[in-house]
């Protein structure tokens, strides 16, 4: 979390550089543009009294019974590494984040009785920290069902479950509930359901016990627990079925790969509202949409933009490929384009 | 960022560090917090009647832990490892004053006290038996009447006492493909030593469940209590061989979770210093603060299931079951004054080897034992944490 926040001030710092070409740009046309306010998020699940509360209850129960069988702890001699996965399929397709498989080829799979089962590393796709592992046993594994990630907002019951701290013969794997907190970047989600070191890559499941997400790292505070989201598992399935490997490991929001991009160095404006366009990405998202440098960044989808981290934390929230609208200021004047979001990793090569 | 109050009563939704999620929008953060109030609002009722049964515990001006009324109303049960260095105690209830209270007693073994209280006694709690199931909800009050924290059943009830699980005395060989556990060495004196089982030897079978291997053996121990006799089917040297095994007690074992570990564990708030070796306990995800660990907890109809015992981590609390708490209150305390000189001589004990290089009767290289040395390095950080806490103490009393 500290690292984050280092991040973020580093990048203002380096920004101060910059203000003072800026400072000319003048502003007369700010009230063209019709501030559509962002419309508030919908909490979608308050809770209204003591019968709402009772049946929340019978549903967390209820997924919690249903899907510990099917939540595993993932150990490697090799790697010393100690995590969760989450078996989705009758013939032991786990389910788990790269971070655990890493560097293992063989992973003892120990069910929360404690039988132990051998599991074959297969693809990862570091840059989501997923991953998948194949159960080498014949059998009728308890497995769960796939939800999806990409629908869920801040405000989403969920149960998470996970071998904390490592496989315990002597305790089933613990309950946690909480709900989403918080969205992206890209593929991630953040959620109060705490986690520690061996819930990596165990399952967090909406109300119904379907599969949303699979555990990923946590920052400081107690709602910081962060989970990959199970779309992006959908996208890459056929890839890492394969055992192909990919992409990189990153903790850091703001530079993870799985970032949604425009492809813009962004500036500052000294006391003004709105992001300066630096610099454009060659054959980026912004330079198709004709962006330039020079350009003020005011909107996005609605949402105003004030400060370059909020412009981050609005890219945050969608998902490369998607469609945005831009209002942008040029020369005074306010206008709008459409830009198709990039991934962070297929912009910049590091 | 002013944060309302009403939000940091609650310390499962707690909010006050929401602004260290780096990608919060301020529309996210207004469902989140519109829920928040919404699920406060819907339990606060949940924990009413079991407030009226809370007590915080002071000591001058501050807040130690909380307790529960019980018995006919003139005792209260509550953390012994909190109050154990403090002077004079107080105790306040829902809309009375500070009153005096005696310490009467003291549970070592599960880190508890037994206070007393003279003149009108405060209103008991009504236990409720039944151990609840996996993902209920609890809750546990404040004085005052709204809720302290949230949780679910996390994990059901279990024993985290090493020395009451049965222990067979075999070291499993890792190398071993299985199935089965082959066995590398038995601890002499052990059950397996006495029934006849030798290194070599491979487990199949616990009681007719087959093990696959170490991790599974572990498990089918775990629901054996020691003193009881299990067959054990083995193979030994190609032949398949049935043992009668008597189950001791587990030795006492130093066990440090790994540093990193342990840093993660305090990632999102202070854990109770004592929060380990309790002998029945429900793990639940709610999150309490250390200085509010004794109170009841109930379930979502208001009934009181257990009391807390510890903030053991980031991710879980442990609550003590109401039958286990009843069985526990037949037994007389220990004598505070002999509870409390025990306590001194173990932290004189926890400072580390004064007598200096040679000095001792140590045999040599003993300050090299590794068990020693983390023991000491614990035991540090405990020490450090107390000054810490004093040092705070002292600052918030300016």
């Amino acid at each position: 979390m500290r690292n984050q926040t280092k991040i973020a001030r580093r990048a203002a710092g380096k920004n101060d550089n910059i203000m003072n070409n800026y400072r000319s740009i003048r502003w007369t046309a700010a009230g063209v543009l019709v501030a559509v306010l962002a419309s508030p998020l919908a909490a979608r699940e308050l809770v209204d009294g003591l019968q709402d509360l009772q049946r929340l209850e019978a549903r967390v129960a209820t997924v919690a019974a249903k899907t510990l069988p099917a939540t595993v702890a993932l150990l490697s001699d090799k790697t010393g590494s100690s995590g969760s996965g989450v078996i989705v399929s009758k013939d032991g397709l786990i389910l788990t984040a790269a971070h655990v498989t890493q560097g293992a080829d063989q992973m003892l799979v120990v069910f929360p009785d404690g039988k132990q089962v051998p599991g074959k590393v297969l693809g990862a796709n570091y840059s989501r920290d997923s991953a998948m592992v194949q159960i080498d046993e014949q059998g009728e594994w308890p497995h769960v069902t796939l939800g999806e990630s990409k629908s869920l907002d801040a405000g989403n019951w969920v149960v998470a479950l996970g071998h904390s701290a490592g496989f315990d013969a002597a305790r089933t794997p613990p309950v946690r509930f909480g709900r989403v907190i918080s969205k992206g970047p890209g593929n991630f989600l953040t959620t109060d359901c705490t986690l520690i070191g061996g819930d990596s890559g165990g399952p967090l499941f909406d109300l119904d016990g379907r599969l949303v997400a699979i555990h990923s790292s946590i920052g400081q505070a107690l709602e910081n627990n962060n989970h990959a989201g199970i779309d992006g598992f959908r996208e890459d399935w056929k890839r890492m079925l394969a055992g192909d490997a990919w992409g990189r490991l990153s903790l850091n929001p703001f530079a993870n790969p799985e970032m949604p991009v425009l492809g813009v160095g962004m500036g500052m404006r000294n006391g003004a509202r709105g992001v300066p366009v630096e610099s454009v990405v060659p054959g980026s998202p912004a330079a198709a949409a004709g962006v330039r440098v020079g350009d003020v960044i005011r909107w996005l989808d609605g949402s105003e933009i004030r400060r370059a981290n909020e412009l981050l934390q609005v890219l945050a929230k969608r998902q490369s490929g998607d469609v945005v609208k831009l209002g942008i200021l040029r020369d005074g004047e306010a206008r709008e384009v459409s830009v198709t979001l990039a991934r962070r990793e297929d912009l910049f090569e590091e | 960022m002013k944060i309302p109050i009403v939000l940091t009563i609650s310390a499962a939704l707690a909010l006050s560090s929401l602004a260290e999620v780096p990608l919060l929008r301020p529309e996210e953060k207004a469902a989140v917090d519109q829920q928040t109030d919404s699920f406060n609002a819907s339990i606060t009722p949940v924990v009413r009647e079991a407030a009226k049964s809370t007590v915080r515990i002071w000591s001058g001006n501050r807040r130690l832990a909380y307790g529960t009324v019980v018995g006919d109303g003139s005792r209260i049960l509550t953390k012994w490892s909190e109050l154990s260095r403090a002077g004079s105690l107080r105790v306040e209830a829902a809309g009375s004053e500070l009153r005096a209270v005696k310490l009467e007693g003291v549970y070592a073994e599960e880190d508890l006290a037994l206070l007393s209280i003279e003149g009108e006694p405060l209103i008991p709690v009504k236990w409720f038996f039944e151990s609840p199931a996996l993902g209920r909800f609890l809750a546990a009050p404040q004085p005052d009447g709204r809720p302290a924290a949230f949780g679910v059943v996390s994990v059901l009830e279990r024993n985290l006492r090493q020395t009451d699980q049965a222990y067979l005395g075999v070291l499993g060989d890792p190398d071993f493909e299985g199935p089965g556990v082959k066995i590398a060495e038995i601890q002499p004196e052990s059950g397996a030593a006495a029934a006849g089982l030798r290194a070599g030897d491979v487990i199949l079978r616990i009681r007719e469940r087959p093990v696959t291997g170490l991790f599974e053996l572990k498990n089918a121990l775990s629901d054996i209590s020691p003193g009881q006799t299990i067959t054990i089917l083995a193979n030994v040297n190609g032949t398949e061989k049935s043992f009668e095994v008597l189950l001791g007690n587990r030795p006492q074992l130093p066990q440090f979770p790994g540093a990193r570990l342990q840093q993660m564990e305090r990632m999102g708030g202070q854990i109770s210093r004592v929060n380990d070796s309790f002998s029945r306990v429900i793990q639940s995800d709610m999150r309490p603060k250390p200085n509010q660990i004794g109170g009841p907890v109930v379930d979502l109809q208001g009934r009181v299931i257990g009391v807390t015992m510890a903030r053991a981590g980031r991710t879980r609390s442990y609550v003590m079951p109401a039958a286990a708490v009843e069985e526990l209150l037949k037994k007389a305390p220990e004598d505070p004054a002999l509870a409390g000189a025990r306590l001194a001589a173990e932290n004189e004990a926890m400072m580390p080897a004064r007598e200096g290089p040679g000095g001792g009767a140590e045999p040599q290289g003993a300050a090299g034992n590794p068990d020693r040395l983390r023991r000491h390095l614990s035991d540090m950080q405990r020490l450090m944490e107390l000054m810490e806490e004093e040092m705070q103490a002292l600052e918030s009393a300016r």
